[in-house]
């Protein structure tokens, strides 16, 4: 495969499965980086993907494994790929991203793209699915890329919290040993294992049946440091449908805030709290200002461990903030044990512990001392 | 056939509709009895006009006019109801029906023949799902958007610690370790 910059790959996917059709050769996955991006394609494995007619449509199932080189200097923390699927807009959009990564200059790493689409059977020449670069983030907090999905602020936000979290781990170790370290990764572990599985349904606007809908007390953890405040509110919820309300929130640090998302804490009638999602929020905040946070969607949850939920209370807390000079807020480790039971474990715990039970609590270390 | 003596008054008073016009027109070519008959109604008429100027200052002629007019259509109603029912005309009744929804018939054949082969793409892709109103879903199966049956998913391995989070401002995520490279992989799939 060629290391071009600018790399259009015309890939047929070929079915092999019973009732799946060979793809036409010009309907495809179409990759392009930009000529002077920190990363080239060095190979792209299609595995099992396939094309299955549905009535008038086709569903396209990929199974894409991208090898990708850092062909910059800098080492790259972080990389966040935009994938298209075509008349499919509004929506259609997704990405893939890699945080936490410590990719040298010349080293190679994989990204996995599983996508399923469903799209009209058309004539239609042209690639199916188009996958671009959006961002690269470096180990000094540089970026590259078009930001089409502000990968930069996410990506920078997924660094800061990787940081933040390695060192605490690394401060653990050094002051409580291997076997509290390793105690750490199996309490990971287990917070991931004993979460509830439970389907989550997340629509636009207001829900058309109302029908015991009733309003509960939408109240925020005051943590330290937080360089906005929000106001308290009032929620709706119709058993396990819920519609976040419009939240007040004022800047008191004494810098332009240009973002802010907010955490949304939901309790269920057995007073078990869980995490249900985040409102982000582009704001314009001047030190001392208050804007409003009006978000439009409502969020349906699906059953829990086979059974149904009755949301009966909810509240938030101050998850992070950008400021106008690109610098981030996140709240440290501490201010959060007050959540901790409801909040997932980071992408870097888990990461971490995952190294833990495939390398041992060695690799775990190694890691948390590298420079 | 002849003409009936009302439909002679009124085509001599220009108030026949174009069908039975035409129909009497013609018939009065053929047929002297009615010719004769019309010709009186057409002299009377005239000397009536002619004499108009004659009458009492305070006949309102519109208003009588219109009384006439009312009374003949009266007259023509009633004699429907006792008259033996007339075998119907080329132009009237439920022939030019039929005409007309034939036409419209073909019309719409030669649409149904010639009409763009299969459905058009939204009616197609509402035709294969489900189509709820919700637009992000996550679930076991992987994370994705679903507008109107129109679909896009991102699914990650059933098999591994994956994790989910909403953005209510459109996008879902799903979060887990690659088993194989111990990579975290994290897929977002948006509204917009």
């Amino acid at each position: 495969m060629s290391m071009s910059n600018k790399l259009p790959i015309l890939v047929l996917v070929v079915a092999a499965a019973a009732g799946q059709n060979a793809l036409n050769s010009r309907s495809n996955m179409h990759i392009t980086l930009p000529e002077d991006a920190p990363l080239a394609v060095v190979s792209a494995d299609w595995g099992e993907s396939a094309l299955t007619p549905r009535g008038s449509a086709m569903l396209l199932d990929l199974h894409t494994s991208l090898t990708l080189r850092n062909v910059g200097n800098r080492r790259v923390r972080g990389v966040t790929l935009l994938v298209m699927a075509q008349e499919a807009a509004p929506g259609g959009k997704a990405s893939v991203s890699v945080p936490s990564l410590g990719v040298g200059p010349g080293e190679v790493f994989p990204v996995r793209l599983d996508l399923r689409l469903l799209r009209p059977n058309t004539d239609k020449d042209g690639p199916l699915v188009e996958v671009s670069l959006d961002g690269v983030l470096f180990d000094d907090l540089s970026f590259y890329g078009p930001n089409r999905l502000n990968s930069r602020r996410q990506m920078m936000l997924w660094e800061m919290e990787a940081r933040r979290d390695r060192q605490y781990l690394k401060r653990f170790y050094e002051t409580n040993g291997v076997e509290a370290l390793r105690q750490q990764m199996v309490n990971v572990q287990a917070r991931l294992s004993e979460r509830s599985r439970m389907d989550i349904q997340l629509a636009r606007g207001r829900t058309t049946n109302a029908e015991g809908e009733h309003a509960v007390q939408f109240a925020f953890l005051r943590l330290p440091g937080e360089p906005v405040t929000p106001s308290p509110a009032t929620g709706m919820v119709s058993s396990a449908e819920a519609r976040i309300p419009q939240v007040d929130v004022t800047n008191r640090a004494n810098r332009q805030v240009r973002f802010v998302e907010l955490g949304w804490l939901l309790t269920d009638a057995q007073g078990q709290e869980f995490y249900a999602g985040s409102l982000p929020a582009d704001v314009d905040l001047a030190p001392g200002a208050r804007t409003r946070l009006q978000p439009d969607m409502r969020l349906k949850l699906g059953p829990r461990d086979g059974k149904p939920v009755q949301i009966a209370a909810m509240r938030g807390f101050v998850n992070h903030v950008e400021f106008a000079d690109g610098s981030v807020w996140i709240p440290d480790r501490g201010a959060l044990a007050a959540v901790k039971s409801a909040i997932q474990p980071s992408h870097e715990e888990q990461r971490l512990s995952n190294l833990y039970r495939r390398k041992g609590i060695q690799s775990v270390i190694e890691e948390l001392v590298k420079p | 056939m002849h003409a009936t003596r009302y439909e002679l008054a009124l085509y001599a008073g220009g108030e026949l509709g174009f069908w039975a016009r035409r129909r009497v027109r013609g018939h009065l070519r053929q047929c002297a009895d009615c010719g004769r008959e019309h010709q009186a109604l057409a002299g009377m008429r005239a000397g009536l006009l002619g004499s108009a100027n004659d009458l009492p200052q305070d006949i309102e002629w519109d208003r009588l006019s219109s009384e006439m007019k009312a009374n003949i259509h009266l007259g023509l109603a009633a004699g429907e109801c006792v008259a033996v029912s007339q075998p119907p005309t080329h132009f009237t009744g439920w022939r030019p029906a039929l005409i007309m929804a034939s036409a419209i018939a073909v019309v719409l054949l030669a649409y149904w023949v010639y009409r763009p082969v299969g459905p058009p793409p939204e009616i197609a892709r509402k035709g294969i799902s489900s189509a709820p109103d919700f637009l992000l879903e996550a679930s076991a199966a992987g994370i994705g958007l679903n507008d109107h049956g129109r679909v896009l998913t991102i699914k990650h391995p059933i098999d591994q610690d994956v994790t989910f989070s909403v953005s209510l401002e459109g996008a879902v995520r799903s979060r887990y370790v690659d088993a194989e490279t111990g990579q975290v992989t994290i897929n977002n799939v948006y509204v917009q």
